[in-house]
């Protein structure tokens, strides 16, 4: 990410073009923001906040799920646009938090533009999420706690840990290997039921159904629903179904992820 | 009126709010505030269940719940409301209907398939209205006092 997170724009920027490291640090900040998993409403109206807190009144920003843009006009009609493509990226709730802060901060106070890309800088050394140990551990805990949340018992949440392991192995790699997420929900749906198919019949587990759910509570579409639905609600009649159709699809994968080991294992 | 293992579901919900929480790399006192709110959710639809009658109806009680105690948090916490509702709506989300749904399919069960798939589809609306009718009435209110008094706005 450290990558993409430098401004690809710096050092052949066009000489007339006097707001062109306003236009990139606010196309930054929305990319970033997006990175982290925000909500294409809070990229917007970020991005828009920092174009005012420097007098710009004549700015456009516009994002969608998987792309970001910022353009603005000056006083002699010269129109400049920067585009910023989001890759596949899952969310990253510390870095929401702080690019939200200093977006809030930004619109507030207006630092100088040299400041900001300070600060942007520092932000991007932000540890990249947990080392590997504990995020398997998070999994485990996540999936055993909703076993027993479905009713499971310990035995049950014991199993739905180890599938909840299986399941964030599988997601490194996959994410290693730069898999979507459609696949990548299937994939994860089938190793979680065979996982939970062998522990059941090993006698770890007790009931399957309890394993299963709250394994499968890992790969679940939290809020993305909801999202989609505040989306279509407010008229963006292009994230929204964009975000339902994820989410559908989502859903999908899971069903056909765990459906098609349990039925091959009900064929035997 | 309960007995007392009717809540462990709750503290089950707030356990695994917090390995969720590392799995979207949070950090700090925010993991026990979140994780709070799930428990809060599901709180909420416990008591809400034997007095509204229906698993839809306190489906959207719970969201509405916990959509005000994340907009409350955020604002006490100065973090984005989302932080909150994507940990929180954890316990509400209808895993287990997609699980039955998919169950239903494969053992070509086709009256309980669609039954089952409208009852997942029905809890994920009731959700998602719950969070949006308070997330909406809070903007509304904050137009409100903006027109109103507009010198002493944010």
């Amino acid at each position: 990410m450290t990558a993409k997170d430098s401004d690809p724009n710096q050092g052949n920027r066009p000489a007339e073009e006097p707001d062109g490291q306003l236009l990139d640090l606010a196309a930054e900040l929305g990319f970033r923001l997006s990175l982290a998993g925000a909500e294409v409403d809070r990229v917007e109206e970020s991005m828009q906040r920092f174009l005012r807190a420097y007098g710009v009144e004549s700015g456009e920003v516009f994002a969608i799920t998987n792309c970001v843009m910022v353009s603005l006009t000056d006083k002699e009609g010269r129109s400049s646009t920067r585009i910023r493509q989001v890759p596949n990226h899952g969310t990253d709730l510390t870095r929401l938090m702080a690019y939200n802060a200093l977006s809030r901060e930004v619109a507030h106070t207006a630092p100088s533009l040299e400041e900001v890309q300070a600060r942007m800088e520092e932000l991007a050394q932000l540890p990249k999420g947990y080392p590997v140990p504990v995020q398997l551990l998070g999994s485990a805990v996540g999936a055993g706690a909703y076993a027993l949340f479905f009713g499971g018992g310990i035995r049950d949440a014991v199993a739905a840990g180890l599938c909840g392991v299986a399941v964030g192995l599988c997601n490194l790699i996959l994410d290693f290997l730069e898999t979507n997420q459609f696949i990548r929900t299937i994939v994860g749906g089938a190793v979680l039921t065979l996982c939970a198919l062998a522990l059941v019949n090993l006698g770890v587990g007790e009931s399957l159904d309890a394993v299963i759910i709250g394994a499968l509570m890992l790969l679940v579409p939290g809020l993305i629903f909801t999202n989609a639905m505040r989306n279509i609600l407010t008229g963006n009649l292009i994230s929204g179904p964009n975000l339902v159709i994820q989410a559908l699809l989502i859903a999908t994968a899971i069903a056909l992820g765990t459906g098609f080991v349990l039925s091959l294992a009900g064929s035997f | 009126m309960f007995p007392a293992s009717e809540f462990l579901p709750c503290l089950y919900a707030f356990v695994g709010g917090i390995g969720f929480c590392v799995l979207f790399h949070l950090r700090g006192k925010e993991i026990i505030f979140t994780s709070l709110g799930g428990a809060a959710g599901w709180l909420a639809y416990l008591l809400a269940l034997p007095v509204v009658g229906s698993e839809v109806m306190a489906y959207f009680v719970a969201a509405v719940a916990l959509s005000v105690y994340s907009e409350i948090m955020a604002r006490v916490r100065k973090c984005p409301v989302t932080v909150y509702l994507l940990i929180a709506i954890f316990p509400l989300v209808p895993g287990a209907g997609i699980y039955f749904t998919m169950q239903h399919a494969i053992r070509g069960e086709n009256t309980l398939f669609l039954t089952q798939m409208m009852h997942t589809l029905s809890l994920s609306g009731a959700l998602a209205l719950g969070i949006l009718l308070v997330s909406s009435a809070i903007r509304m209110w904050q137009v409100f006092r903006r027109r109103t008094h507009s010198n002493s706005g944010r």
